[in-house]
């Protein structure tokens, strides 16, 4: 077979390598080979996502997500999800992001040309009707029910995202606004299929039992005569700089007070996600963290949690609180910043550094253990760093980071004129 | 001693998982102390007699090590992780918090409150509460309807004194099974652990023996009201089958045809895909060493809840009377022997079955020929499973909803016999005990429901 591919070989994680396989059309192939048992893990990254939608079409890229399981002109509806499943496809499934759109399968190894070849025919030969579209915004408006409305920690962050964003599409709910999906069409669907949906917009990572020479002419086979694609050229509206605080208070359906933080940080890109990333952990992660000594030692709290969201445009910094019964979340809030004004002014000590490193060594190895985890690892930093390589060199980084540089990112972001809190109390 | 120790080495391997069962769980709470294992277990990370709940943590989050503890109603476990070089310290804390636990009380009072403000944030979410109710109502009165953490009623029966006496009771020499993967040594190990379990109690308590739960005969709803709610959180019970039951493999491909985790099931595909009802619409068999239930799961809008649940009934009594089609048989067969590849897919996973097994009393091998006994299956054998297995005449449905938003379909709602209704956060009862929700209250003539007298 004529190979019309470019073949790069690069370290990966451990002892494993990671082979690139660019295509005449566009599209990327990421394979690692692990040996470890008879099965592979194969999925398709887009990019695109919420970030991607103009304003009243919110949740598009979602609800998209779902139509993609529906029929194609060559196979009807039902045909993809039973000819997996029978192949003996394990965590059949797909996610959108703010920034990307994944479709995920594991199978054992002699299903890589039935997915090759059910995968690339979705790629670029939908075929969607009107009912199957009405009949899966039914289904996308009982999950946002189910996941925004009826869940009190759904409405606090979409209204967290809302009130932090106020012209960036971070703001907007990926499930999408109820009028927005109301007011949308199966047109709207295949204008988004064309405009996004193309070889040059995706990759295709695939780790398991299988020689990456072996999967690139299987992708070969059915990728490589799809025509290549213009790709989208589209720019997300930049967000203004944050002046003040901004706070909101929810009444909700809970027993508990509750609360959300976000700071705004740097995208995914900028040289102080990683000292951000250590920050994260020496305020909340394990019990000798400080905000678990602070704030559930305490009794004031029952849970407590910081998050750094790493993305293509700049986000939040996150921390999140659940109340003891009879405590309020202003007394969590105060201690939240009795202890940010520490880190800021005192910095952290050597112990704490080296314990947070110790903490993020056992995580790196247990969370890069599956064949599905690698998968993702390769395609979101694929996607919103632009190289999985970047990803790779990010994990040596983190030894590298110094108390300066983490007393350093928090004084520079965790700034009250920075934040945007929501509260919420009892009804 | 007699405890079985299962080691799966890994050359070069960074990290060490391991695992420790203990062959009592929360079915030995004493009556009236429900949550009394789960919250022994959580103290033994809550300081021991060399360091205090904070010293312990340090130490541990200094070799950045994890612990986590599993809470069941047939055993208790304590997993850990760590990396290689640093497995020896991460013993000695292993043999402190099994071997001397301090149960201070000021912690003690911690745990607590942590707890009782757990269970007002759990009602807080509709499908966390939805399911305690499901399992509080659908097994009451039997050993296993008792919830592993207990529930508000029964927190403040249980002192400092029920965790000590349940710890040096229960946590005996031999009632353990221990498991290890990743890069260690494993005469060390073996070693090690043999010395830890040395310093508890000696001896075997054995297992015990709680009888299988019995549902009653009929259809029965219980409306859990929660007004303001768009959603309806549907769960509909029926009898279950044991890991030990002959018919296991079977149950689990017909499982697989009505409602298991596969797009191609009927249950996804009644209810989601042509209706658009739910999000998601599942089954399941809640399995242990005694057959605990099955169970379905659908979360349909207020407009849609009754025709949903009316739905679900249906087609699960069309199963159980007609069972599935060979077509069917073929696909989800084909599709859970070729599945059974990812049962063995990690070291770790071939580790948590040697347990499970261990832990379950299951034969040995149970996991290794799994997909042995699923190729040995035919569609006879499936369908003859199903009738031994599946009775649609009982049916215990929870619906947890705002009552007055679906009071219209509530008047025609078809295949209940009985109706019930009580307040979602109301402390759970048996039901039976009191009347049914009239129907003059589903007609909207007087909500309350009288629970002064007995049902006949």
């Amino acid at each position: 077979m004529k190979k019309n591919w470019q073949h790069t070989k690069y370290k990966f994680i451990g002892e494993l390598e990671l082979d690139r396989f660019d295509f005449e059309n566009g599209l990327r192939l990421f394979a690692v080979e692990n040996k470890i048992a008879p099965v592979f893990s194969y999925q398709t990254w887009f990019n695109v996502g919420s970030r991607d939608e103009e304003a009243g079409k919110s949740g598009l890229a979602h609800l998209f997500e779902h139509m993609m399981f529906k029929g194609t002109h060559k196979n009807q509806q039902g045909i993809f999800d039973r000819t997996m499943e029978s192949s003996g496809a394990r965590d059949l499934n797909a996610f959108t992001g703010t920034d990307y759109t994944a479709y995920v399968a594991s199978l054992p190894v002699e299903a890589l040309e039935t997915v090759a070849a059910l995968e690339s025919d979705r790629m670029v030969g939908l075929a969607l009707t009107k009912e199957q579209f009405e009949a899966e915004r039914e289904v996308v408006h009982n999950e946002r029910k189910q996941v925004m409305e009826n869940n009190p920690e759904g409405k606090m962050y979409e209204e967290l995202m809302k009130l932090a964003f106020t012209k960036h599409p971070y703001g907007r709910p990926i499930i999408g606004f109820e009028a927005d999906l109301d007011s949308m069409s199966t047109d709207d669907c295949n204008a988004f299929y064309r405009a996004f949906y193309s070889p040059s917009n995706a990759i295709i990572c695939v780790v398991g039992a299988l020689k990456p020479e072996k999967v690139a002419a299987m992708v070969s086979k059915y990728y490589g005569k799809i025509v290549p694609q213009k790709k989208p050229s589209w720019v997300a509206p930049v967000e203004p700089v944050q002046k003040e605080e901004r706070v909101s208070v929810l009444s909700l359906p809970v027993k508990v007070e509750k609360a959300y933080f976000g700071y705004k940080v740097p995208d995914a890109r900028d040289h102080d996600q990683i000292a951000l990333s250590v920050l994260s952990y020496v305020m909340s992660s394990g019990r000798s963290s400080r905000l678990y000594r602070a704030l559930v030692d305490t009794g004031i709290c029952i849970d407590q949690g910081a998050s750094l969201n790493s993305s293509k445009d700049p986000s939040l910094f996150f921390f999140s609180f659940t109340c003891q019964t009879g405590k309020r979340a202003e007394d969590a809030l105060g201690v939240l910043d009795r202890e940010i004004r520490l880190v800021c002014e005192n910095g952290i000590s050597q112990e704490e550094l080296d314990r947070v490193k110790n903490k993020l060594s056992t995580e790196i190895h247990l969370g890069l253990v599956t064949n599905q985890s690698l998968s993702r690892f390769i395609g979101q930093h694929e996607i919103v760093l632009g190289d999985v390589r970047l990803g790779v060199e990010e994990i040596a980084k983190i030894q590298a980071v110094t108390t300066d540089e983490v007393k350093a990112v928090a004084a520079k972001y965790l700034k009250k004129t920075q934040r945007t809190a929501v509260i919420g109390k009892p009804e | 001693m007699k405890q079985k120790m299962i080691f799966m080495p890994e050359k070069n391997a960074p990290l060490v998982h391991l695992e420790l069962a203990l062959l009592h769980g929360s079915l030995r709470d004493p009556v009236g102390k429900e949550g009394t294992a789960s919250m022994t277990l959580s103290m033994l990370l809550r300081g021991t007699k060399k360091r205090s709940a904070q010293e312990f943590h340090r130490a541990l989050d200094n070799l950045g090590a994890e612990i986590y503890l599993g809470k069941y109603k047939e055993s208790m476990r304590v997993q850990g992780v760590v990396l290689a070089d640093k497995l020896l310290e991460f013993l000695d804390l292993w043999e402190e918090l099994l071997t001397e636990p301090a149960f201070p009380e000021e912690e003690f009072t911690k745990v607590r409150e942590q707890l009782r403000s757990a269970f007002m944030d759990e009602l807080g979410s509709d499908d966390s509460i939805a399911d305690r109710r499901f399992q509080e109502y659908m097994l009451w009165g039997n050993l296993y309807g008792r919830m592993t953490s207990g529930s508000l009623q029964t927190l403040d029966n249980v002192g400092v004194e029920d965790l000590r006496e349940f710890h040096r009771e229960y946590f005996r020499t031999e009632d353990f099974v221990i498991g290890a993967s990743g890069g260690f040594d494993k005469k060390m190990l073996e070693k090690r652990f043999r010395q830890i379990l040395g310093k508890l109690t000696p001896g075997s308590l054995g297992r015990l023996e709680a009888k299988a739960p019995v549902m009653k005969k009929g259809k029965t709803l219980l409306l859990l009201d929660k007004p303001g709610r768009s959603q309806a959180q549907i769960m509909v019970g029926s009898p279950g089958v044991s890991f030990e039951n002959k018919d296991y493999f079977a149950m689990l491909i017909a499982n697989h045809v009505f409602g298991g985790s596969s797009f191609s099931a009927r249950l996804m595909k009644e209810v989601r895909e042509k209706r658009g009802w739910s999000y998601g619409a599942y089954s399941w068999y809640r399995s242990g060493r005694k057959p605990l239930y099955f169970a379905m799961q659908s979360v349909p809008s207020n407009k849609d809840a009754i025709p949903a649940l009316e739905l679900m009934a249906k087609l699960f009594s069309d199963y159980g009377r007609k069972g599935i089609t060979k077509p069917e048989f073929e696909f989800a067969k084909k599709s859970l022997v070729s599945q059974s590849a990812f049962l063995q897919d990690t070291v770790r996973k071939r580790l948590d079955n040697k347990v499970t097994e261990a832990v379950m009393g299951l034969p040995a091998g149970f996991y290794d020929h799994y997909r042995k006994k699923l190729q040995g299956l035919t569609y006879a054998k499936v369908q003859g499973a199903i009738k031994r297995n599946v009775d649609a005449s009982r049916m215990f449905a929870v619906m947890l909803v705002s009552v007055d938003e679906i009071q219209p379909g509530l008047k025609i709602l078809k295949g209940f016999s009985k109706v019930w209704r009580r307040k979602f956060d109301e402390a759970p009862g048996d039901i039976y005990q009191v009347n049914p929700y009239s129907l003059a209250a589903r007609r909207g003539a007087r909500k309350e429901v009288s629970a002064r007298t007995r049902s006949k």
